[in-house]
């Protein structure tokens, strides 16, 4: 009777052991197949942050490219641009101009870098919609401009029958220096041209020693303006900033017009104006000062600058008597 | 003994089942353990991916790599804002794979201690460890910019010409002028300058005359080009004999001269001296000399405001002489100014019966003069005391110099404007004792000359920068007839005309009427004689009515409104044309190098200029530069695998 007893408990251990085992086994399988699909759905999850963080890498290229498109539109035809952020949307978008294709944007538009992604996507087992929207191009400061725009992207697991949608509104700026400015070719016949890069010496000019002012001069570097045009407005040829593209922030640029250059290349010269380009190239009627220190043909004028400072102050400068 | 077996068995069951409990719990551990591993791993290679993804270059800037690279400037200023895996990629991509290496290595060493490998688009960058788990975890990123052999970034490039050496055409038109009469002799001189620093080509001179028999020509006294005398030298094309009112035979002639050798750089003359026994010797349309020269020009931007002044040729007529200048206007040309000078000499004024008969006239764009100075407009045979060959019997009073200036503007037109000039002559009638002489030497007294000025300015310039002009004629061909047609192509190259003309070569003309058209469109009259023999030399054409297939169509009419049976239109009539090239050419593909850039620009303009005859070796370009234009490679997949240490 106890060997019977002894038998059934023993007999109820081991049908307690396997049901323990096989439930063990079937929970680390449903854990498993768990994992799986939290797997994919992180791959998912890390695709859709991938193409956001990617968008604003691809935006930055196709940017910069559509602003060379647009400058070389400007340089090459000698016709400025009517609207120069809804041009440089469209090389963006289409790669166009105008509607005619610009070789500059061949495969270097958004919707080439949206179809490349979703095929990079497919070939990880999803499917993916990559769609761009309500892109828009405006000044930032003097020397960037602020690309935004919307960006959604679904991406679907077929396997796992989830997907995932995510719309998220970004911004990204553009550094527009080393890019050619359009008003110099615009305003000589294309035979003078310069190129925008930040001035080194940007607010440490002494009166005492022009040796800043002098390299700012010989290499036609840029500056912060409160009212030279800014880098769209040039692309529409215009010498002032415009309402339509005005911040709170000062937007707009000024060079030094580099007068030998503008003589070597046969055009005539205007000794008595202002170097500051957009009052030069504008023929605007300001008072210019011969500058202590500074070369027999430079003038400057005394309009505002920046921070509510005249150029005079601005470049700290001692007025020739 | 039989309960012992039982509690034995027993407990050997029981031991067997513990040990099966124990093993399958023992073998279940391991997959627990390597599941926890994994997922550590995913979490710690998730982190890594964002820290190379998020992290800027200046984060990093005390690692010796990137530290070496900051002090040599291989990193500038405005690369410190980058991320760690744009800069990775950026050197793998461009090939300089160990500096690629050792930033991974560097920085992502002090990031973890497990085993790590940094891969992409199946390339190792780098590897801490050997594989040797079974399991490893993945963490990947995606970039754009990036694709195997190909640069990240590059220069873009145009080019322009500063100065060029051309091979184009100018035509000099003679005007249709005379004239001498009755065996006296018409001189014509016609003064022009030419570019002085031009290599001539070509240069044939087209003579087109009414002079005497087509027999001996012995009415062709002299063509004298630079003082050389070329009238041996004329290869005559077309005789057209004709017999006159009084039953004279004369001749329409028209033929050309080479004087390639004989034309040179700067200032040239041309002399011509013809006679008829007993008609009045006459140039017909279609004289024009056509020099083909290459010219070394700077480039230069169209003007808004022009001044051209046209000079009569000096017309030493006997008696009377005649002369029927062209010139032309933009159609959109406004402050629009012309004035004519005219300097006559040996005028002689006439009478008739106590009447002051006018012997000078000027018609203006119409058949009624504009200006005459007796009491005639018209009719001059009704103030003849007897009209014999063509003579007109007057009381001529002493010549006399006129010097005659007058303001046309409200007279010009848009498009070709016709001025003719009749001193003691008008018409088949001529009265005057000697000579009668439309003086006009450019040259060398240009004030004192004959001519008219126009001034005018047009909206925006005919030249944007970076044209060059270029300018070509098509001769029609064919056989001479009225009308005639001539149907050619301009290609897409030679598309942006900004000047035409029809060259009219003749024989003899009364009024023409010249159109064009192109396929299923209407005909488009572009010019038509405002009265009899007002035939110019050349008609201007607007470019707007120029397409790439066209007719032009120049018929010879009776003022009655019927075709002139027997005025033929010669095959040597012409169209020129002027068009612009570009001289400039945009940013091309994207180079490693700028000086790669720069050369591609000008290896493309030399292609798109040659094309059109401006050679290589002749050319001076600028060029411009861009730097930092990045390619939309990819996107390319990296990767981050992780596993422990065995």
């Amino acid at each position: 009777m106890k060997g019977v007893l002894f038998s059934l408990i023993i007999f109820f251990i081991a049908i307690f052991l396997a049901i323990f085992l096989l439930t063990q086994r079937s929970s680390v399988s449903f854990y498993s197949t768990q994992k799986a699909l939290e797997n994919r759905i992180e791959s998912m999850l890390s695709l859709v942050k991938n193409t956001f963080d990617d968008s604003e890498r691809a935006v930055e290229i196709i940017g910069r490219r559509a602003c060379v498109a647009a400058i070389n539109y400007v340089v090459t035809n000698g016709t400025p641009l009517v609207s120069a952020n809804e041009t440089i949307v469209e090389l963006m978008v289409n790669g166009t101009l105008n509607s005619t294709p610009q070789p500059l944007m061949e495969y270097a538009t958004i919707k080439d870098w949206g179809d490349t992604l979703e095929y990079l996507i497919e070939t990880q087992g999803f499917d993916a919609e990559i769609e761009i929207s309500n892109l828009t191009v405006s000044p930032f400061d003097s020397f960037n401009l602020q690309i935004d725009y919307s960006i959604k992207v679904k991406i679907v697991d077929l396997k796992t029958k989830t997907n995932i949608t995510k719309l998220e509104k970004k911004s990204v700026i553009l550094n527009i220096e080393y890019l050619e400015d359009p008003l110099y070719p615009l305003n000589t016949y294309g035979r003078v041209v310069s190129t925008i890069v930040k001035s080194p010496h940007w607010l440490n000019y002494y009166s005492s020693d022009t040796t800043n002012l002098q390299d700012d001069l010989s290499n036609s570097y840029y500056h912060p303006s409160l009212y030279g045009a800014s880098f769209l407005d040039r692309l529409e040829g215009k010498y002032f900033v415009q309402e339509k593209y005005r911040r709170e922030n000062p937007i707009g640029l000024e060079s030094f017009v580099n007068k030998d250059k503008i003589l070597t290349a046969g055009l005539p010269v205007s000794y008595n104006q202002t170097n500051i380009d957009y009052f030069y190239f504008s023929n605007a009627n300001v008072v210019a000062y011969k500058i202590v220190g500074m070369p027999d043909s430079f003038r400057l004028d005394n309009e505002t600058s920046i921070n509510g400072l005249g150029h005079l102050q601005i470049y700290n400068v001692t007025v020739a008597s | 003994m039989a309960k012992g077996i039982i509690f034995t068995t027993d407990i050997l069951i029981g031991i067997g089942l513990l040990v099966v409990f124990i093993l399958a719990s023992f073998l279940s551990k391991p997959e627990t353990s390597q599941e926890i591993s994994f997922q550590t791993n995913s979490i710690e290679a998730r982190d890594i991916i964002n820290v190379l993804s998020t992290l800027k270059i200046s984060s990093f800037s005390q690692t010796p790599t990137i530290k070496n690279l900051i002090e040599n400037g291989t990193i500038k200023q405005e690369d410190l804002n980058k991320t760690i895996l744009d800069l990775i990629g950026s050197f793998w991509y461009s090939g300089n794979k160990t500096i690629a290496s050792n930033i991974a290595k560097e920085i992502l060493e002090n990031i973890t201690k497990k085993c790590f490998s940094l891969q992409t688009e199946n390339e190792t960058i780098y590897s801490s460890c050997n594989f040797t788990s079974k399991t490893i975890s993945v963490a990947y990123a995606l970039a754009s910019g990036y694709e195997i052999g190909k640069p990240v970034s590059g220069y873009v490039a145009r080019a322009w010409l500063t100065k060029y050496r051309k091979n184009t055409t100018q035509i000099i038109p003679f005007y249709p002028e005379g004239s001498g009469w009755t065996g006296n002799p018409l001189e014509v001189t016609k003064s022009f300058s030419l570019p002085s620093n031009i290599t001539i080509y070509n240069a044939t001179l087209f003579v087109s005359v009414h002079f005497g028999t087509s027999k001996s020509q012995a009415e062709f006294q002299q063509l004298l080009v630079n003082g050389n005398q070329k009238k041996g030298n004329i290869v005559w094309l077309y005789l057209q004999e004709a017999s006159g009112s009084y039953g004279e035979v004369t001749t329409a002639a028209y033929g050309y001269v080479d004087v390639t050798n004989d034309i040179q750089p700067g200032n040239n003359t041309i002399y011509l001296k013809i006679g008829t026994p007993n008609y009045h010797s006459h140039l017909h349309p279609g004289f024009r000399l056509i020099v083909v020269y290459s010219l070394t020009q700077e480039m230069q931007a169209g003007s808004q405001t022009f001044k051209k002044r046209y000079y009569f040729d000096n017309v030493n007529g006997n008696t009377g002489a005649w002369s029927m200048l062209s010139f032309y206007i933009p159609e959109n040309a406004k402050n629009i100014n012309a004035k004519l000078h005219l300097n006559l000499k040996k005028v002689e004024d006439s009478t008739f019966f106590g009447i002051n008969t006018t012997d000078i006239k000027i018609y203006v764009n119409s058949k009624d003069p504009f200006y005459y100075d007796g009491v005639n407009k018209e009719n001059d045979e009704y103030y003849c005391s007897r009209l014999r060959n063509y003579y007109c019997y007057r009381t001529l009073s002493s010549a006399r110099d006129v010097i005659l200036d007058f303001d046309i503007t409200n007279k010009v037109v848009n498009g070709t404007n016709v001025i003719s000039v009749y001193v003691n002559s008008y018409g088949d009638i001529h009265w005057g004792d000697k000579e009668a002489i439309i003086y006009s030497d450019s040259l060398n007294d240009p004030e004192n000359s004959s001519y008219v000025e126009v001034s005018y300015e047009i909206d925006k310039p005919l030249f944007l920068y970076g044209e060059i002009d270029l300018t070509k004629e098509k001769m029609f061909g064919g056989e001479a007839s009225n009308p005639k047609t001539f149907s050619f192509n301009i290609s897409q190259s030679e598309s942006k005309i900004i000047e035409a003309f029809v060259h009219i070569a003749q024989g003899f003309s009364n009024m023409i009427n010249v159109s064009i058209q192109q396929p299923n469109s209407p005909k488009t009259t572009v010019f038509t004689s405002p009265s009899s023999r007002v035939v110019p030399e050349n008609v201007f054409v607007y470019p707007r009515l120029i397409g790439s297939q066209n007719t032009i169509e120049i018929v010879d009419f009776q003022s009655y409104g019927g075709i002139s049976p027997t005025n033929y239109i010669l095959p040597w009539s012409s169209f020129e044309y002027t068009y612009l090239v570009k001289g400039i050419v945009g940013y091309g593909s994207v180079f490693n190098s700028s000086e790669l850039a720069i050369q591609d620009a000008i290896n493309r303009l030399i292609q798109q200029v040659g094309s059109e005859g401006i050679a290589a070796e002749n050319i001076q370009t600028d060029t411009q530069s861009t730097q930092g234009i990045k390619w939309l490679w990819g996107p390319s997949l990296f990767k981050i695998l992780i596993w422990d240490k065995v």
